[in-house]
């Protein structure tokens, strides 16, 4: 079902709310809370900023959305920090959420050593939970994990489920982590302003990661740079160039990885690791039913703990598995996702034939059968082990006509190479024909 | 219509069932399949602003031929990539730019490759590799500074082992009576006999223009090592020359067919308009050993359709094109496909010959019909157990005819048959028709 969300503009992410999307509408100015059919149930307006041109990315990181656009007149680009307001804390318990107010903004000014061009953008974010109880007025809490947080982060509670301080939403700067207990000290006027119940959210950020598509050459090189800039400083804290970052037009942080996507492909580079290896890279079915034209991804919601990614898309491929039969969808000027799964399945079969001999005829003896292997690839191009694959082979219209050969086993499981194999046997034909041979998953 | 890995770049390569191709709009390599489905993506590391007008797969590395700008005789860049971590990477570039010594202009090179299996001392932490199934004169290719690409290992022991490892050497010197190379360096990953080497010696190019003599062709012959020139071959049959690649021949024709002297493990190859050409680079003449006839010429063979690229497997070769002969008739694509050609010899053509050519219609004359047939490389079709081929006749005066027409078999690519004279005059036309 390719149609889903049918948003106007090539932005979205999840939010606060689970089972809904978020999107900016560039033509309201506002931020869209959307259900998985595209039903808008609730409406944002954007207050103390303005956007100039079309919102690029929209990210959540837990507290606050983030936004990207390029500035007037190629100056370079915008990241831009919003959060939904307002929103309840133990000062404003009855406080309802009305608008989608700005908060802080990064501009990405092209200098003489740098050209900005960039299409995607994420924000460097970690997920912990409260674990037992923090009351109001402790100075210390209790996480269900202290890794990634350093002495200044700020640490952002709630909402809170625990009863008398429902909804409230506080922040709060370390001061001390015991990585032992899992203990975070901080310091607060009168200790925590609300109380939280077992695993209510906590949430921080590290850092905005850009993929530009030029290096510091001062030039449009196309050479591609990811960039990460420490929040809030600012400060310029990792650089890493390469094509594979020019070209990106989206990216998502989930749990320790940026994913992004790049033509046919969603690369996957794990913050855990020192160097800028790619953890994974797979074939994301972005390939016209043409089968070259490759179809654009405008946004992306990573979302690792269920192994599955969000591409917004303005075309789609789907395939038809009885027939085969490919079909592009385009519903310009509307998006909608297609969801790409993580969990390994046979993306592809390439064959290829021992001895590779293609002209048989029916004089021929027994002893010129060939052998017919099958190479199978998961999306990750990684073999697959252990799936049945069906050979088959039938006489192609362009050429003679005459009776098919047989195969044999006429099913075959892969090996730990991800390779099936067949043998085939020519018929009795005593004229020239074409084969179609093929290896079909079962 | 042929539709079948539908590119939109003129180069391409084949590997273990897949196709790939480079494609400058995009910095990628794609992996296509049989289909055009694309099974894999790989982003260049290094952007690339021409399009890649050449493509081989050497064992280990990829190699690329770009033009320098739009116009072709300013020279061209050939890179050689390896697939690092997901993504293409750039590891040497060798610049042919025109300068006052030459005019570089190319669309066609191919990579100088041999491939054997490891004899002897495969083990880790041992300085040697014994490689018996190399030719002399192809383990004499093998000089201090040679690279030899071992893997994937398939040694599983000690511990986890090495399998599926894979590990690059330098050669430090050679012993040719035993075939052993002494390398650099101790291997750090174990090998057991059986397990794959590759290296690549040469960069060999077809230039239109030799030295600065525009329009003559010639083939140049490059170390791969550090780009320099080793040798220029003048020579008409190295101009216009689209696509190329290099060849293992081994064991590809049978012992009793007559290209049994061609099973030679260095083939240069190249398409010059619809002939296949071989040339041994181990020949110091650099002559032309062979030529097979293909058929990338427009039914009515006024036209010769360009062939873009070449890409091979085992004994079957894959022609990049954009338009075909589909059996007689023209197919035109908008993107580039493949259409399939064999190093096994086949019959591709008969010739008939009556003498005498005529008789009188007595009832008593006779003509002796001589068939010849001949495979792509225009040699008499021979293959064990013998083919066979059966005569017919249309046409001729009454009771005329074949004495045993057949099907007979054909013995050195011959056949004879006795065409009969009748009682009364006419025109008879024999055709023949083999069967392998």
């Amino acid at each position: 079902m390719p149609v889903n969300i049918e948003i106007n503009d090539g932005n979205f992410s999840f939010g606060p709310l689970n089972g809904f999307f978020y999107t900016v509408n560039k033509q309201i100015n506002s931020l869209l809370q959307i259900e998985a059919d595209g039903t808008v149930v609730n409406t944002f307006p954007v207050t103390r900023s303005e956007f100039r041109n079309p919102i690029l990315e929209l990210h959540y990181d837990g507290t606050f959305f983030w936004t990207m656009e390029e500035l007037p007149s190629t100056l370079g680009m915008v990241i831009k920090k919003w959060r939904l307001h307002p929103h309840k804390t133990a000062d404003f318990p009855n406080a309802a959420v009305s608008e989608f107010r700005w908060q802080d903004e990064i501009t990405l000014l092209n200098l003489p050593n740098i050209k900005y061009q960039s299409e995607a953008f994420c924000v460097e974010h970690y997920h912990r939970t409260i674990q037992g109880v923090a009351n109001q007025g402790d100075f210390t809490i209790k996480l269900n994990e202290v890794t990634d947080i350093d002495l200044g982060d700020v640490l952002y509670l709630g909402p809170s489920d625990f009863a008398g301080f429902i909804g409230q939403e506080e922040s709060i700067t370390v001061q001390g982590i015991n990585v032992a207990t899992k203990d975070i000290s901080f310091f607060k006027q009168g200790g925590l302003d609300s109380s939280y119940g077992p695993g209510n959210d906590v949430d921080f950020q590290k850092g905005l990661w850009v993929f530009n598509d030029h290096s510091f050459s001062g030039t449009r090189d196309d050479r591609g740079t990811l960039i990460k800039f420490d929040y809030p400083s600012l400060n310029l804290a990792t650089i890493d160039t390469g094509a594979k970052y020019s070209r990106v037009t989206a990216a998502d942080f989930d749990l320790t990885s940026i994913s992004f996507v790049r033509d046919f492909v969603i690369m996957k580079l794990n913050l855990n690791t020192t160097t800028f290896d790619l953890e994974s890279s797979l074939e994301a079915n972005l390939v016209d039913a043409n089968k070259f034209d490759v179809l654009k991804v405008y946004d992306l919601i990573s979302d690792l703990s269920n192994n599955l990614y969000y591409k917004l898309q303005q075309k789609e491929t789907t395939e038809d598995l009885p027939t085969g039969t490919l079909t592009t969808f385009d519903f310009t000027p509307d998006y909608n996702f297609q969801t790409q799964p993580l969990l390994p399945f046979v993306n592809s079969t390439g064959l290829r034939f021992e001895p590779t001999r293609f002209a048989i005829t029916g004089a021929s003896p027994k002893s010129r059968k060939f052998t017919v292997y099958a190479e199978t690839r998961d999306q990750f191009n990684f073999p697959v082990l252990g799936k049945s694959i069906q050979f088959t082979n039938t006489v192609a219209n362009e050429g003679n006509p005459g009776i098919p050969g047989t195969m044999d086993p006429a099913v075959d499981v892969t090996n730990v190479s991800g390779t099936a194999r067949s043998e085939y046997t020519p018929s009795s034909t005593p004229t020239d024909i074409i084969l179609d041979i093929k290896a079909q998953v079962l | 219509m042929i539709q079948n890995v539908r590119l939109l770049n003129g180069n391409f390569a084949r590997v273990d069932g897949y196709f790939y191709s480079f494609d400058e709009a995009t910095d990628t390599m794609i992996q296509k399949t049989d289909d055009g489905t694309l099974a894999f993506a790989y982003p260049l590391d290094t952007p690339i602003s021409r399009e890649v007008i050449d493509l081989t797969y050497d064992g280990e590395s990829w190699w690329t031929m770009e033009h320098i700008s739009g116009t072709a005789s300013d020279g061209f860049v050939i890179k050689r990539w390896i697939i690092a971590n997901f993504v293409m990477v750039l590891q040497q570039t060798f610049t042919f730019a025109t300068d006052s010594n030459d005019t570089f202009e190319s669309d066609a090179f191919a990579i100088e490759t041999y491939e054997t299996t490891i004899t002897n001392f495969g083990q880790e932490t041992n300085n040697q590799l014994q490689l018996l199934q190399l030719t002399p004169d192809v383990f004499a290719q093998i000089t201090a500074g040679t690279t030899l690409f071992l893997g994937p290992s398939t040694k599983t022991f000690p511990d986890d082992g090495f399998v599926g490892q894979f590990l690059r050497v330098t050669a430090s010197s050679t012993n040719p009576a035993t075939k052993t190379v002494t390398l650099t360096s101790n291997k750090s990953v174990g090998f057991t006999n059986g397990d794959p080497v590759v290296f690549s010696k040469h960069i060999w190019l077809f230039n239109q223009n030799f030295l600065q003599e525009t329009g003559t062709g010639a083939l140049y012959k490059i170390n791969l090592l550090d780009g320099n020139i080793l040798s220029r071959t003048k020579g008409g049959a190295f101009k216009d020359i689209d696509a190329s690649d290099f060849v293992d021949l081994t064991d590809v024709f049978d012992v009793t067919s007559p290209l049994n002297s061609f099973n030679l493990p260095s083939y240069l190859i190249f398409i010059r308009t619809n002939n296949l050409l071989f040339i041994d680079v181990l020949d110091s003449q650099l002559t032309t050993s062979l030529s097979s006839i293909q058929n990338n010429l427009s039914p009515d063979t006024t036209e010769v359709y360009p062939v873009f690229d070449l890409a091979i497997e085992g004994d079957t070769l894959f022609r990049l094109q954009k338009k075909f002969n589909i059996n007689g008739a023209e197919s035109s694509e908008s993107t580039f496909n493949y259409q399939l050609a064999t190093f096994k010899p086949f019959p591709t053509a008969i010739a008939l010959s009556a003498v005498p050519a005529i008789i009188p219609a007595d009832s008593n004359s006779t003509s002796l019909v001589t068939a010849v047939v001949t495979d792509q490389y225009a040699l008499p079709y021979i293959q064990t157990p013998a083919a066979q081929i059966t005569f017919e006749t249309s046409g001729g005066g009454n009771d005329s005819g074949l004495d045993n027409p057949g099907p007979k078999d054909l013995f050195q690519g011959t056949a004879d048959v006795t065409y009969e004279a009748g009682e009364t005059a006419g025109l008879v036309t024999i055709s023949a028709e083999v069967t392998i």
